[in-house]
């Protein structure tokens, strides 16, 4: 199997472009999958959220989510612009922006922190009621995600100053960057229901 | 290896291991990892059978001592002090035999191993798209499997809620079902969810992206075509379970009360004082996945049937794009169905109405395949080597759990006929029946090229004479009872009157069921002892047309050396164009083109 | 995607800047919603705050459209990447309207059967 072994080592253009679109079809499987899990909670989220009066407030503060949901934004700006100059080679700057987004998951996770050491400061646990039982569900949940994000975060930006990528060869953390802007997709939806409506 | 014929993505390929680690542990190479999974779900078989083996004891000899095995582990797990079943064990015993025979036999066998095996090789491809997710996933398959088996040996033993793990009876943990037992097989069904998730978004992306020059969509095998349409399934719809687990698991563990009503009265207590849920909840997000789980269970095996009869008919399969649309639309209809498990759940009428149209007009691509099938049988020069009698014995299976179905699809049948024997013989038909016959076919198919060995045709045809004789004398009699009334999951039928008549039945089934047991043993033998001791197989010893046989009898590493390039159809028998032979491989030129 | 100049990458940065200033305004609008009441605001006050929830649905789909189309790149994405994502959307309304329609039918269903029970 020389020839084979031969073509493991010399991997042409062509092939890149060919890994890469098998790359993205399973990211986006994946993120399809994530589609799904998410679709069980928040299916269960609409039926208890009807069955309340449609006048109940949400005992959340608000002000915590949407510094949180511009938290967010944000980092799925400054991974959009990681991807950007990763396929420019420009190993700097992605380097740069990887870690602007791996800091701005670190805020968005201590601002939920906060936000639980209140909740269980008043004594609402999940058990609480089931608006609680939902809301740490699904906090819980996106936060994992986030957790998630972040390992893969810290990996792309260690192998990033290793000199891995190049313009050719920057799959990783374009994938990385569609789950972090799906991570970020969760949340649009989450603040709403979870905070406003 | 020309650059001009061959897609670039086919050289991917990962050196041959040289360390037994590398090669027989944490395999990246798909045809190891198919054998993994299908050693070890064979394992899990036998396990899945021994629980149905005592449960059907029970059935038969209520609270008699079982022999061996009560005097043995008197006390322990599923046995009382007596050596009999006792009634938390008779539960641990459905419920486990159903979860381990759905999840961690069946699925990981028809669509892990096969698909596995089988995809790579159908589309001319070296390996799966992603080796190491591959890998992965068997390896969470595993310690799965290894936590349901250690679910029983937890204070109070396993999960008893039924395989469905309905609400309150699996929700409130302590009270009505098992702590620790109940925790294990939820984190045990997270973690095989999350490796069927992975192993389908390989075989999707294999399939879209990896195919030879030429393998176009209407030249998959329709095995290839069968598993791409079941991936979707396993992508789209498995979240749904881990997502329900997760929100038992919540209530388990975290005591929140997303499926807990208010003020729920167990036994003697007080009412539970929940901030109040709704235990339909959890049959809408688990039937959401598990109808689709129920196709699962029965696509791949759609496949193998397809490709073996077209192979022991020496005629290309009748109505190929038929055959595909059918797939298609199960798979459509599949996702809009669930709601037809829930017809006396108390489901909005006009609901039910909708979900009993939908549900009945799956009997249409069904149909669809079952005529083509028989159309392949018709006319084609039969050879009644041992896989062709399984996938005949599947394609008649098939029809009598189908037309079953139909009768649970019309709701007001299914009020008389739900949770009896009835649904029983209705899914063991299609599961037992069918996919468990499909699969002995697609084993003795594709054994030759799993191992390079042939297996016994002597002992196949006994084993298949065995195994059909008893499995219809064990399964057919449950529809009589389920008609006459007798509940499923029943542990005693002596403490109702209307059921006694019902006692030699029972007693009948057993003795069938312990036959039916017994035969596996012959198949069993045979299997191993092929593996190692069985004569040499030729590369094609069926003279079979797909590409997994033009490769040599033991598949090399790289599988296929040079990429071929695809040029016919999958099912090229008997074509005028062959003569004198009655077969053409799918990679062989056309007449008068250059090579 | 691969072969693009500078002046293309700085058009790129600008755009991704442009869309989350659109993004951050979307958000304060968002919350801006919570406090008004829409219906009464746009002339239905019959809906009340199911008015709310509609417009605050419709505020997060748009702010999702613009991460996906933009941020995710499904602007140049091919068809069977947007099929995966249409595909699941999909089977996430059947759930959807599975669902509510059949705990809708519930509710009035046991609303009904307890104020039947209260001799209401």
């Amino acid at each position: 199997m020389s020839d084979a072994a031969e073509h493991h080592v010399t991997l042409s253009p062509a092939f890149h472009k060919d890994r890469r679109a098998m790359r993205l079809l399973g990211i986006w499987l994946f993120l399809g999958s994530e589609v799904m899990f998410f679709t069980a909670f928040f299916g269960a989220y609409i039926v208890a959220r009807s069955a309340a009066p449609v006048s109940v407030v949400m005992p959340l503060e608000k002000l915590w989510g949407a510094l949180n949901t511009v938290v967010l934004i944000t980092s799925s700006l400054t991974m959009a612009l990681a991807v950007l100059y990763s396929k420019k080679g420009d190993r700097d700057r992605t380097g740069r922006y990887l870690a602007l987004t791996f800091l701005l998951a670190c805020c968005f996770l201590v601002v939920k922190a906060i936000e639980y050491t209140h909740h269980f400061q008043d004594g609402n646990f999940p058990s609480h009621d089931i608006f609680f039982g939902f809301y740490f569900l699904l906090t819980g949940f996106h936060g994992l995600h986030v957790l998630g994000g972040m390992i893969t975060l810290g990996i792309l930006w260690w192998r990033n100053r290793r000199g891995d990528f190049n313009k050719d060869y920057n799959d990783p953390i374009e994938i990385a960057g569609l789950y972090w802007h799906f991570v970020d997709l969760v949340w649009i939806f989450l603040f709403p229901a979870l905070y406003l409506l | 290896m020309s650059a001009e014929t061959v897609n670039a993505v086919v050289d991917l390929i990962h050196p041959e291991p040289t360390s037994f680690f590398r090669k027989y542990v944490w395999s990246y190479d798909h045809k190891v990892v198919a054998k993994q999974y299908l050693w070890t779900s064979l394992l899990f078989m036998t396990l899945g059978g021994s629980l149905a083996m005592l449960l059907r004891w029970q059935i038969a000899y209520p609270n008699q001592p079982v022999p061996f095995w009560g005097m043995l582990l008197k006390g322990h797990f599923v046995f009382d002090a007596s050596g009999a079943i006792s009634p938390d064990g008779y539960l641990q015993l459905t419920t486990m035999h159903g979860l381990i025979m759905v999840f961690f036999v069946i699925i990981p066998l028809i669509v892990s191993a096969f698909g596995n095996f089988l995809i790579p090789l159908h589309i001319g491809a070296r390996d799966v798209a992603f080796p190491v997710l591959n890998a992965l996933s068997y390896w969470l398959y595993l310690p799965a499997g290894l936590l349901m088996i250690a679910s029983f040996f937890m204070v109070k033993g396993a999960g008893e809620a039924g395989w469905t793990g309905y609400p309150p009876l699996s929700d409130v943990a302590g009270a009505v079902a098992p702590v620790w037992g109940m925790n294990l097989v939820l984190i045990a069904l997270f973690l095989a969810g999350f490796s069927s998730i992975l192993g389908g978004i390989n075989f999707l992306t294999t399939v879209i992206r990896m195919r030879a020059p030429g393998m176009t969509w209407s030249r998959l095998p329709l095995t290839t075509w069968a598993q791409f349409i079941t991936a979707i399934f396993q992508v789209l719809a498995t979240p749904m379970l881990a997502a329900a687990g997760a929100m038992l698991f919540f209530d388990r563990v975290f005591h929140t009360s997303f499926f807990l009503p208010h003020g729920l009265v167990i036994g003697q207590s007080e009412p539970v004082n929940t901030g109040g849920g709704y235990p339909l909840l959890w049959q809408h997000i688990f039937w959401f996945y598990a109808h689709p789980a129920v196709y699962i269970l029965i696509l791949p095996s759609m496949g193998f049937a397809s490709d073996i009869l077209a192979a022991f008919s020496r005629k290309p399969v009748f109505g190929y794009r038929a055959m595909v649309i059918s797939l298609v639309a199960i798979m459509g209809l599949g996702f809009v169905v669930w709601g037809h498990h829930m017809f006396v759940s108390g489901l909005n009428p006009i609901m039910g109405m909708a979900f009993m149209v939908s549900t009945v007009f799956i009997a249409l691509p069904s149909g669809v395949k079952v005529f083509n099938w028989m159309g392949t049988l018709w006319g084609g020069a039969i050879r009644l080597e041992p896989p062709m009698l399984y996938a005949i014995s599947f394609v008649s299976m098939f029809i009598i759990g189908g037309l079953s179905g139909i009768f649970m699809a019309a709701s007001p049948v299914d009020i008389y006929i739900h949770d009896t024997y009835f649904i029983i013989a209705h899914f063991h038909y299609v599961v037992f029946g069918a996919t468990l016959f499909a699969v002995f076919a697609a084993t003795t198919y594709w054994f030759p090229k799993m191992f390079g060995r042939m297996m016994n045709r002597k002992l196949c045809y006994l084993h298949w004479g065995l195994t059909f004789l008893f499995f219809n004398m064990a399964f057919f009699p449950m529809h009589f009872l389920g008609e006459a009334g007798h509940m499923r999951r029943l542990m005693t039928s002596t403490g109702y009157e209307f059921l006694n008549p019902m006692a030699p039945w029972n007693e009948f089934i057993t003795l069938s069921a312990f036959a039916l047991g017994l035969s596996q043993i012959v198949f069993t033998y045979n299997f191993i002892y092929s593996v190692f001791f069985g004569d040499p197989a030729p590369a094609n010893p069926w003279e079979s047309a797909t590409l997994e046989w033009t490769v040599p009898a033991t598949v090399p590493h790289y599988n296929f050396k040079v990429i071929p390039t695809v040029y016919r159809g999958p099912h090229e028998y008997s074509s005028p164009e062959a003569a004198p032979a009655d077969w053409i491989a799918q990679n062989a030129p056309p007449k008068g083109a250059a090579h | 995607m691969t072969q693009q100049d500078h002046s293309s990458e700085h058009s790129d940065a600008v755009l991704y800047a442009e869309i989350f200033g659109l993004l951050v305004a979307l958000t304060v609008l968002t919350v801006t919603l919570s406090y008004v009441n829409v219906g009464a605001a746009i002339g239905l006050p019959q809906f009340g705050r199911t008015a709310n929830i509609v417009a605050g649905l419709l505020v997060a789909a748009c702010k999702c459209s613009l991460v996906l189309w933009v941020f995710m790149h499904m602007n140049h994405e091919n068809g069977t990447n947007r099929f995966v994502l249409f595909f699941a959307v999909c089977l996430m309304g059947v759930f959807f309207i599975g669902t509510s329609l059949d705990f809708e039918w519930l509710g009035t269903y046991t609303h009904g059967f307890a104020r039947a029970a209260l001799g209401l």
